[in-house]
């Protein structure tokens, strides 16, 4: 074998271990792209959960239909209601719909407390769509203890993109 | 063969095509490495929806052009940026001069009595197309304009869901610019058809097509020293419109009755849509009385039926569109 076939040799076997390692490094990277480690900060690991839990979010509201989809944000924030994770619920309602209506939490919580007080069942009995927002009509069945009532409620859902929406309904 | 033959062989294949095995290695490395980037590229995730504003709700195999539509919602979102900013004088210049003369009189106050009722307040919309079609070398492109209150920031919180929504309509003839019409105003033209016998002139000089109507604009001349009677809701059918498939009346109908030598214009409204591929034919007046004496129809049925039964003629008329 000469000088140069040796040589041509050499740098395809180079570049062919070369791509092996590029597309390790960037397979990894993306397969452990949620993965915390040792080394994290608490406030890290848990943007890095907030992240993958995103990225779950996205997933599950890609899989699901226009009118589907709708009713998966407003059943997430009648869900965060009914465990009482009422700051989550808050922070999706839109922001001048919360100045004039619930300018602070509080006010969120209390008004939640007195409405919507025990296990919460919700109905979707209509939708309607003006361009990227949309209405729904829903019956929401309030249980405690032994004690069930229904309200009916509007329940708007703007999206902005794939679970990336603002909420707001008839108080 | 041996194996000194074996390599040999290998030897002398691989110097001859050693360029095209380093570039073939290089390529294949570089495919692999472009497919793996791509592979993790993040993806812009935009929701499905089955909102497409240039499908035609009438035919959704059908779809307004790319182009067209931008030029379509660039228009519409000028327009609707003056009547959010109250600025409808603006507005108003925007529509075509036949919309501004045929369907608000030139009369700024008209439009803005109109737009009073269709967007008191300032309004988001939404826009879809309704129906593209052709018809003898102008272009139609109707789209329904739906205007509604700014629902995420009340939630609809002490208020009822409402809208409002109106037909506009863009024409372009041959190579001219889009015209813009609003109020359900589509057209306007001169007909200038007509029909004559012994005892009248029938004159059909303009239509006015509105998205779901059509007001065809009609002369009639007594040519007798009798009068003539054309409508006064005394015979079942007296005026009609031929379509292919077939007859309507007026939306309302109203009294023509002809002095001797008299001549009448009258507005006569039918409810037609613009897109519903049934052509207007002919305007038909079927039962038209001649009377020596006609006492209206305040004069009692009993003398109503004798005039008719002893009138001079009674002839039926039609005029094709």
């Amino acid at each position: 074998m000469s000088r140069n076939q040796k040589l041509i040799l050499v740098v395809s076997l180079a570049v062919i271990v070369l791509v092996f390692i590029i597309n390790g490094v960037i397979d990894n990277r993306n397969r452990r792209q949620f993965d915390t480690d040792e080394t994290m900060s608490e406030e890290e690991a848990a943007n890095l959960l907030a992240k993958k839990n995103e990225a779950i979010e996205v997933n599950v509201a890609k899989g699901k239909n226009e009118r589907e989809r709708i009713e998966y944000y407003a059943q997430k924030f009648f869900k965060s209601i009914a465990t009482k994770d009422y700051e989550d619920a808050y922070n999706v309602l839109n922001g001048a719909y919360k100045e004039r209506y619930f300018p602070t939490l509080q006010s969120f919580i209390d008004y939640c407390e007195v409405y919507f007080p025990g296990t919460l069942g919700v109905k979707y009995t209509n939708i309607e769509r003006n361009g990227t927002t949309y209405v729904i009509w829903v019956t929401i069945s309030n249980s405690t203890g032994y004690s069930k009532s229904t309200i009916e409620k509007q329940v708007v859902v703007k999206e902005n993109g794939l679970n990336d929406y603002e909420i707001s309904f008839s108080k | 063969m041996n194996f000194t033959d074996l390599r040999l062989k290998i030897q002398r294949f691989f110097r001859r095509t050693r360029y095209i095995f380093l570039v073939a290695i290089i390529g294949l490395a570089i495919l692999v490495t472009l497919n793996t980037i791509v592979k993790y590229r993040p993806q812009q995730v935009v929701p499905e929806t089955n909102l497409d504003t240039r499908a035609s709700v009438m035919d959704p195999n059908v779809k307004t052009p790319t182009q067209v539509s931008s030029s379509i919602e660039e228009l519409i979102s000028i327009y609707m940026g003056y009547c959010n900013k109250n600025d409808f004088s603006s507005a108003f210049d925007m529509l075509s001069e036949k919309c501004q003369q045929y369907m608000f009189h030139n009369d700024i106050n008209e439009y803005l009595q109109y737009m009073y009722t269709i967007m008191p307040t300032p309004k988001e919309y939404t826009i879809q197309n309704y129906s593209d079609l052709t018809v003898n070398g102008k272009t139609y492109y109707v789209y329904q304009l739906k205007y509604f209150d700014n629902l995420i920031e009340t939630g609809l919180t002490n208020t009822t869901y409402a809208y409002t929504t109106e037909k506009i309509t863009f024409v372009r003839e041959g190579e001219g610019s889009l015209q813009m019409n609003v109020g359900n105003f589509v057209d306007f033209e001169d007909i200038k058809r007509l029909t004559e016998g012994e005892y009248l002139k029938i004159d059909v000089l303009t239509s006015l097509v509105q998205y779901s109507t059509i007001t065809y604009e009609v002369k009639f001349t007594n040519r007798t020293d009798n009068y003539i009677v054309i409508s006064d809701s005394n015979e079942d059918e007296e005026i009609t419109i031929t379509l292919n498939e077939e007859t309507r009346h007026p939306v309302e109908r109203p009294d023509i009755i002809l002095e001797p030598h008299e001549s009448k214009t009258v507005s006569i409204q039918f409810t037609k849509f613009f897109d519903d591929s049934d052509p207007v034919t002919a305007i038909s007046f079927p039962n038209i009385r001649v009377m020596t004496k006609y006492s209206g129809n305040e004069a009692g049925e009993e003398v109503i039926r004798e005039e008719i039964n002893n009138a001079e003629a009674k002839l039926g008329m039609s005029v094709g569109l």
